[in-house]
């Protein structure tokens, strides 16, 4: 696990990849950084929830097929502590399985978008800088 | 099977031994069982005590296998294996809640793994009856009471009926084309289109195992494909210079749902498309639905669009009606057109639909047309179009227009011969 050391100040919103392809994490970690997020990534479901316990994220970016492990393992935690957070789903899983997570995603009341891979950089820099306007920065 | 000993009255000349009656007992119906279980000693397991349960039983490798199982046969218990990547048990929640299955679902996992927890929360989000985890290695006793105590309640049940929206949603839906012949001049000059439902396991099925049940709102849906399908269809013969009607079933309801609908009628923004289409619509619907007749009739002439009327018999619909709907073909009963070469009822029948049909500067259409003789006879009523298997089956599109191909080679060898 990693945080980006933006040239951001302590109230920037903060931001979490779970994804275990590291290149797919420093793709996303400049995407979110330049839209002014303060970045920190987790390779597994237990770095994940770890981070979760650990500090408030504004927005957390998922990907559901993790080094053997099912992203929808944290949907519970992110719902127990982060519940004002912007979810955003990634994944090359089938649709059963995105509209599945969607659905417990939905069931724990979070605001869940889901993105396809590969993902679109565009929609993604589209979509963290318009939530940018609606999410207020978390502070500890 | 067993042969049952008891002391009923034999049937006399019988030679059978005296306490031997010859009712077979049958078998009770056995519960049905489908497993998804990767490791192979628990599947053995699973195997060996539902053969002891006499419990019929299917083991599956993953859920694209459980998918071919469930659309033969619903089980009555489903035994789920839950690993810790857990993306097969999502996607068979996935499944059986679209099936919305009425069975028993019992999940299975080696200890400590956490995906139980969410599948569990899924299983009860869809409303699934999920069983506590069982926790491997399975307990031997467990498992024989849970498949003693089971019931053929739901495999034993009435297999739900196929529903045309879902039907169309997975593509079993499609068109064969039944060629219209000018009788006159003895040309092609149109196709209908007639629905055909293609099931993955079962193959060609009747269309009324869709249609039979399908509400309103669903044949609108079936109609909006089939203008999309036909069009496609109309394009390609086009291509090959064929400007052909392509006819299209439907009813008086749906097509006032379509007519009113403007981002359908978008469709029929081109007048050729417009040209192109016929609605064919039984006399039977039509006379059901007589107070709408007029308007529907209004709004097809505002859209230019025409209807036939199918199964015609001449003895439902007033004349105002007919003169109000925007009719082009009168397709003359089947019923009629069969005997209208040898009885002379059917024929003077026959004669006055053709006669009513140009009366109402309408196209006459036999249909049902399977010989010669009726072809004959019918032409020289002056029936206008024949449609029957005489000219041609159904058949999908690649098909019908290798038969164009070859009837038009077979013509023109025929022409070159004679001159």
């Amino acid at each position: 696990m990693a945080t980006l050391q933006a040239d951001l100040d302590s109230s920037a919103p903060r931001l979490l990849i779970v994804d275990d392809d590291k290149v797919q994490q420093l793709v996303l970690s400049r995407v979110a950084a330049k839209a002014g997020y303060r970045v920190t990534t987790a390779g597994s479901v237990d770095e994940a929830v770890k981070q979760i316990e650990a500090q408030r994220f504004d927005c957390i970016i998922l990907d559901l097929l993790l080094n053997g492990q099912n992203g929808i393992l944290v949907l519970g935690e992110i719902a127990a502590r982060n519940r004002d957070t912007l979810l955003i789903v990634i994944s090359g899983a089938s649709a059963a399985v995105r509209e599945q997570t969607l659905t417990l995603a939905t069931h724990h009341q979070l605001d869940t978008v889901e993105l396809p891979k590969p993902v679109d950089l565009a929609a993604l820099r589209t979509l963290l800088t318009t939530d940018r306007d609606v999410v207020q920065p978390t502070c500890l | 099977m067993s042969l049952r000993t008891g002391q009923q009255q034999k049937p006399a000349g019988v030679g059978i031994a005296d306490d031997l009656d010859l009712a077979w007992e049958l078998a009770p119906p056995q519960p049905l069982v489908f497993a998804i279980e990767s490791d192979p000693s628990t599947a053995e397991m699973i195997l060996s005590a539902a053969a002891r349960a006499q419990v019929r039983c299917e083991i599956f490798e993953n859920c694209a296998a459980l998918l071919d199982g469930l659309s033969h046969s619903m089980p009555d218990l489903l035994l789920l294996e839950v690993t810790t990547e857990g993306t097969t048990a999502v996607e068979v929640l996935h499944a059986l809640s679209q099936r919305a299955y009425p069975g028993v679902l019992q999940l299975m996992s080696a200890p400590g793994v956490s995906m139980v927890q969410p599948v569990c929360q899924l299983a009860q989000l869809h409303a699934l009856q999920v069983s506590p985890p069982l926790v491997k290695p399975v307990d031997r006793a467990a498992l024989a009471r849970m498949l003693g105590g089971l019931k053929p309640t739901v495999s034993l049940a009435k297999p739900q009926p196929i529903r045309l929206d879902d039907a169309i949603a997975k593509g079993w839906i499609r068109f064969w084309y039944q060629p219209k012949i000018d009788l006159q001049h003895k040309a092609l000059v149109g196709v209908e289109a007639l629905v055909r439902l293609f099931h993955p396991h079962k193959g060609l099925m009747p269309p009324s195992a869709i249609l039979k049940d399908a509400d309103d709102e669903n044949l609108a849906r079936l109609l909006h494909y089939a203008l999309l399908e036909t069009g496609a269809a109309g394009a390609k013969l086009a291509d090959l210079g064929l400007k052909l009607t392509i006819s299209i079933n439907s009813t008086l309801e749906v097509l006032q749902a379509l007519l009113t609908n403007p981002d359908q009628m978008d469709y029929f923004k081109s007048a050729e498309r417009r040209r192109n289409v016929i609605f064919d619509v039984s006399e039977d619907n039509i006379a059901k639905s007589l107070p709408a007749a007029q308007a529907i009739g209004a709004l097809l002439r505002s859209a230019g669009l025409r209807i036939a009327i199918d199964n015609f018999s001449g003895r439902l619909l007033p004349r105002a009606v007919l003169n109000d709907l925007a009719i082009s073909e009168i397709k003359l009963s089947p019923k009629y057109v069969a005997h209208c070469h040898t009885k002379s009822g059917h024929a003077n029948v026959c004669k006055a639909l053709i006669d009513l049909a140009h009366d109402l500067q309408c196209v006459a259409v036999a249909i049902g047309v399977e010989t010669s003789a009726q072809s004959e006879a019918l032409r020289r009523m002056g029936c206008d179009v024949g449609q029957g298997f005489l000219y041609g089956h159904p058949l999908p599109l690649e098909q019908l227009i290798v038969m164009i191909h070859q009837r038009s080679i077979r013509h023109r060898s025929k022409a070159a011969a004679e001159s």
